[in-house]
């Protein structure tokens, strides 16, 4: 990784007849090593830093996205808690229709059972009735005839 | 190798004046040292480096003073 162009040096050096041309390169080389040399804390404080920053940007990204999901799981628990709900409002409400509905019978069996025992006791108090007149009517002539007769 | 050697990015210029100067007279002293270029001309080479590093991080002078 050269710091500097070594060619261009190179061919400075050459230009300003300041060595000939089988040395100029290595000492381009050389500057370009000692420039190397003496940045090298540098540029791995610029490599730290950027590692840094892009650490801390994947952070925040994943940070975003944990949010997100956890929004998304938040939403989806509210649902189905709202739907299990609904639900069992709806089967509240059936079961309240259902013991209505057999309440509502259980009150006509009752009405039914007791319309039946006042027919059979108007009946009864009937047939207990005309038995009772045609005995008090056999009674009244058997003693019209013993009185008359 | 270290850790960091494979995803080393190149140094954000400039780069500090001080830095530079201390590299370029090092520079002077060891092409002078190993016999490459007698002193006037190490100097001049010094310059023309300096160029390069001028042209192509630039130079903070800034840097001096901090």
């Amino acid at each position: 990784m050269a710091l500097i162009d070594v060619l261009k040096t190179r061919n400075s050096l050459i230009a300003r007849h300041l060595c000939p041309e089988s040395m100029a390169e290595s000492v381009a080389v050389f500057a370009d090593e000692l420039l190397e040399e003496a940045t090298e804390p540098l540029a791995r404080k610029d490599t730290l830093e950027a590692l840094i920053e892009q650490w801390r940007m994947e952070r925040a990204e994943i940070a975003a996205q944990q949010a997100q999901f956890m929004a998304e799981i938040r939403k989806e628990i509210n649902d189905f808690r709202e739907e299990n709900n609904l639900r069992e409002r709806e089967r509240d409400e059936r079961e309240r229709e259902r013991d209505e509905r057999e309440r509502e019978r259980d009150e006509r069996e009752r009405q039914r059972v007791r319309d039946e025992e006042a027919r059979d006791a108007r009946l009864r108090n009937w047939v207990v009735g005309v038995v009772g007149s045609g005995f008090a009517a056999v009674t009244l002539v058997s003693g019209l005839l013993v009185a008359f007769g | 190798m270290s850790l960091l050697e494979p995803m080393m990015r190149r140094v954000d210029g400039p780069l500090p004046e001080s830095l530079v100067e201390e590299t370029l007279a090092r520079f002077k002293r060891e092409v002078i040292a190993r016999g490459w270029l007698d002193e006037d001309k190490a100097e001049q080479a010094v310059e023309v480096v300096r160029e390069q590093v001028e042209e192509t991080y630039g130079i903070d002078r800034r840097s001096q003073d901090a």
